[in-house]
């Protein structure tokens, strides 16, 4: 009896384990397109409004979901605080404590470490050119992961229950 | 003390420690002067001070603290709040305005394009003149400017650093809230560099009266002409008119039945009336009273007010 419950334990962790990566391909397809989104109102804060960055990220807060609202939020009031750091250590700090839970992987969060180094030094025209090279690698980046997504979501889910399967009969 | 606290904000976190020892009363404060590799000047009450870093005031420029390239690029980041690009027009006229009107000055390398200044990069000199708002400054010539019930139109002519924003502030309060000298009137004010309503995300943080619409960051002519299309204002305020385009305007608000209060540099009536576009103004006798300021004997001092003749009102 335990070990039918067992093996039984054993076939339902392996498909969890198999949908949860599955399920996490989706979720970091999700966050890169708010990703996307925050480039989008970006762009129009600065390129029409002319909204000074923690301004433009306080309007973004409210127009995302979580964690990137809160991301926005807390990185705005940072630069309000005046504290000595930089924007690119600001950008960092917040993209590492706010952001850990994403299933953005760690070239993502590089990726949006580094454009957080763009901002704020240059023209309007340098500041919507670095968003507009930062949306073009996202954007790439989105279509790849979907792509992937597509081919390597059923088979993470099949794989589990496979899996699964295969160590109940090895342990029957 | 809060205020002092809340302006200091914008200097780089060493520099910020410093002023904050400093022992002077925020209201005497003039200018703070950073130049990269030079001692840190304080203005205050129309004398020089150096600071140490200690935050005591010396004469001795040897004893001052030394601002370094870095604290200016950090004060940069902080008076621009980290948005340099925002400021683009600004950086373009050398100055930038700071919430409660302060103006930040600044000079570096000029990128010029076509003999124009395009943008300043390598900041290395800054300047910030602290904005006082003083009310009841404004109480000796109030019964010239709006005496007998009626706004009269004022310029205020007065050098660079004497007070006149000051004093065209507390003359838009007074006039806009009322008092013994004319009933309250609606007020409209064009504040190109955020100097006289010190706005803060368009929410005047400098008291402007009860019965002032406020328009900020608006280029002067444009301003004019918009209120009095939207806002149908009595008495329309500017603040250092000069160009073409600003005198023209006046003409028109004045012709469209509004009163105009307007300041503009000079040392006195005669400077202005040198002038092609203003001097036609005091010529055609537009402004029916002039104000004249000094700064002998402290800022904001009234050398004398003269009515549209040019006779002497007030010494």
């Amino acid at each position: 009896m335990f070990k039918i419950v067992g093996l039984l334990l054993v076939v339902c962790g392996c498909t969890a384990m198999g949908l949860s990566a599955g399920n996490e391909m989706e979720r970091r397809i999700r966050e890169l397109r708010e990703l996307l989104k925050l480039l989008e109102i970006l762009e129009g804060e600065i390129g029409y409004a002319n909204a000074a960055l923690a301004e433009a990220f306080r309007h973004g807060a409210r127009r995302m979901a979580e964690p990137f609202s809160g991301f926005l939020e807390h990185m705005a009031e940072h630069m309000d605080e005046f504290r000595g750091d930089t924007l690119g250590e600001i950008f960092m700090r917040h993209v590492q404590e706010d952001l850990k839970g994403t299933a953005l992987c760690r070239k993502d969060l590089d990726a949006l470490t580094g454009f957080g180094e763009q901002l704020g030094y240059l023209d309007v025209k340098m500041q919507l050119a670095a968003i507009g090279l930062y949306k073009e690698q996202l954007t790439h980046e989105y279509v790849r992961a979907r792509e992937e997504c597509r081919k390597n979501s059923k088979l993470y889910r099949c794989l589990g229950l496979m899996g699964g399967l295969f160590l109940a009969l090895i342990f029957f | 003390m809060k205020e002092k606290d809340e302006f200091i904000k914008i200097f780089s976190t060493n520099i910020r420690n410093i002023l904050s020892k400093v022992n002077i009363d925020s209201g005497r404060l003039q200018e703070i002067r950073l130049r990269a590799g030079k001692p840190l000047v304080l203005s205050a009450a129309g004398k020089e001070y150096f600071v140490t870093l200690s935050g005591s005031l010396t004469s001795d420029s040897e004893k001052s603290f030394r601002v370094s390239k870095r604290e200016i690029e950090e004060t940069m980041e902080y008076v621009a709040n980290y948005s340099m690009y925002a400021y683009e027009e600004e950086l373009r006229q050398g100055f930038l305005t700071i919430g409660g009107g302060h103006r930040v000055g600044v000079v570096g390398k000029a990128v010029s394009e076509d003999g124009h200044i395009r943008s300043m990069k390598y900041i290395s000199c800054i300047n910030v003149r602290i904005a006082h708002e003083v009310r009841g400054c404004a109480d000796a010539v109030m019964p010239y400017v709006a005496g007998r019930g009626d706004v009269r139109h004022t310029l205020i002519i007065s050098p660079p650093g004497c007070g006149k924003t000051t004093l065209l502030r507390d003359m838009i309060r007074q006039i806009s809230n009322g008092g013994k000298h004319c009933r309250g009137r609606t007020v409209g004010v064009v504040d190109e560099r955020s100097e006289l309503g010190g706005a803060y995300r368009g929410i005047p943080q400098n008291d402007l009266g009860m019965r002032t619409d406020l328009l900020d960051c608006c280029p002067k002519a444009e301003g004019m002409m918009l209120l009095i299309r939207s806002m149908t204002p009595q008495v329309i305020a500017v603040d250092e008119i000069g160009g073409e385009e600003d005198i023209r305007a006046v003409e028109t608000a004045v012709n469209c039945g509004c009163r105009i209060l307007a300041t503009v540099h000079g040392n006195g009536i005669e400077d202005i009336q040198r002038r092609p576009m203003l001097g036609r103004l005091v010529e055609e006798k537009i402004f029916e009273c002039y104000i004249v300021l000094h700064n002998l004997g402290g800022v904001g001092k009234i050398r004398n007010v003269l009515d549209r003749d040019g006779q002497v009102l007030y010494v």
